[in-house]
């Protein structure tokens, strides 16, 4: 097989014909996930797609924001993405929360299909705040629509402060950046700054958080931006 | 893997076009995206061939056409077939 730049053209070529097609590569994704975004909307649901490298603290973030939720009354669920085990499950299963985990084996990222099953296994009311954890992986999960109403991108202060610039596609379809491990800055040469200046580079209306699951600052901002989605 | 997420969603588009349009083999594929690089085109050349070994569309030419300033998705536009 090679590349080839020839153009087509309508018509029969010897025995062959053009098909003309002009569909999305990833539709049928995009049609499981509108029915993913139909459903969590009859219920009214709010769904948030949690994506960051791995170890960027997505499930200690969860950790915590479950529980300060769940002190609230809210009603919370969380859906678990890992190529394996069931350890970020068992996680926030101890905090008290529903969990369910999907183990994607050799695939990189949750599809709309595998989220598709798992809503129907998640245990949580109407009106309540459904968390996906991704698949930690900075690339695949940017072009996979799960029917959520926001991705919120992660980075923390311990990787480099250029990876919005290295990782663009991410940056650009979150809603919100939340910076993570803030209470390591002392100790890392992380710019905050730089890191902020990048990812609105590419996405202007982007909505920035910097906290650390591990002290609790700034975790009030972050419960107050989800609050506000919910209205 | 994203290239293997794309080659099964290729796929599946030529199985449903071949329902429709009645043929049963396909010779080239005409796909665009906004800023692709050579590295996609690389692994995404390299998942198809590797997936689509014994389906209609085994052998088949790609032809990956970059479209500045368009949608980041993948779309296949036409097919060439028999």
């Amino acid at each position: 097989m090679a590349y080839t730049h020839r153009v087509p053209q309508a018509g029969a070529v010897g025995r062959s014909r053009i098909v003309a097609v002009e569909a999305d590569v990833l539709g049928y994704n995009n049609e499981l996930a509108a029915a993913n975004r139909a459903w969590l909307a009859e219920r009214g649901i709010l769904a948030l797609n949690l994506v960051s490298s791995p170890g960027s603290g997505k499930t200690a973030l969860l950790c915590r924001t479950v529980t300060a939720l769940m002190d609230q009354g809210e009603a919370v669920a969380v859906i678990e993405g890992d190529q394996q085990t069931s350890h970020d499950a068992e996680r926030i299963r101890a905090t008290g929360a529903a969990a369910v985990q999907i183990n994607t084996g050799k695939s990189c990222h949750l599809d709309a299909e595998m989220v598709g099953k798992a809503l129907n296994r998640v245990p949580l009311d109407e009106e309540g705040v459904l968390f996906i954890e991704n698949v930690g992986n900075l690339v695949c999960p940017a072009a996979f629509d799960l029917g959520e109403a926001h991705k919120v991108v992660l980075l923390s202060v311990t990787e480099g402060d250029d990876k919005p610039e290295k990782y663009p596609d991410m940056f650009a379809a979150a809603s919100a950046l939340v910076i993570t491990k803030t209470d390591l800055l002392p100790y890392v040469p992380f710019d905050v700054d730089k890191a902020v200046r990048a990812a609105r580079m590419l996405n202007p209306d982007l909505a920035v958080m910097t906290l650390s699951s591990t002290t609790g600052a700034g975790m009030a901002s972050w419960l107050h931006w989800i609050g506000q989605q919910r209205e | 893997m994203l290239e293997m997420a794309l080659t099964h969603g290729i796929l599946r588009l030529l199985e449903e076009q071949a329902a429709t349009h009645g043929f049963s083999r396909v010779k080239t594929i005409w796909l665009e995206a906004g800023g692709l690089t050579e590295g996609d085109r690389h692994s995404l050349t390299f998942a198809f061939r590797a997936a689509s070994v014994g389906t209609l569309a085994e052998g088949a030419e790609l032809s990956l056409c970059n479209r500045p300033g368009g949608p980041a998705g993948l779309r296949l536009t036409d097919l060439e077939v028999e």
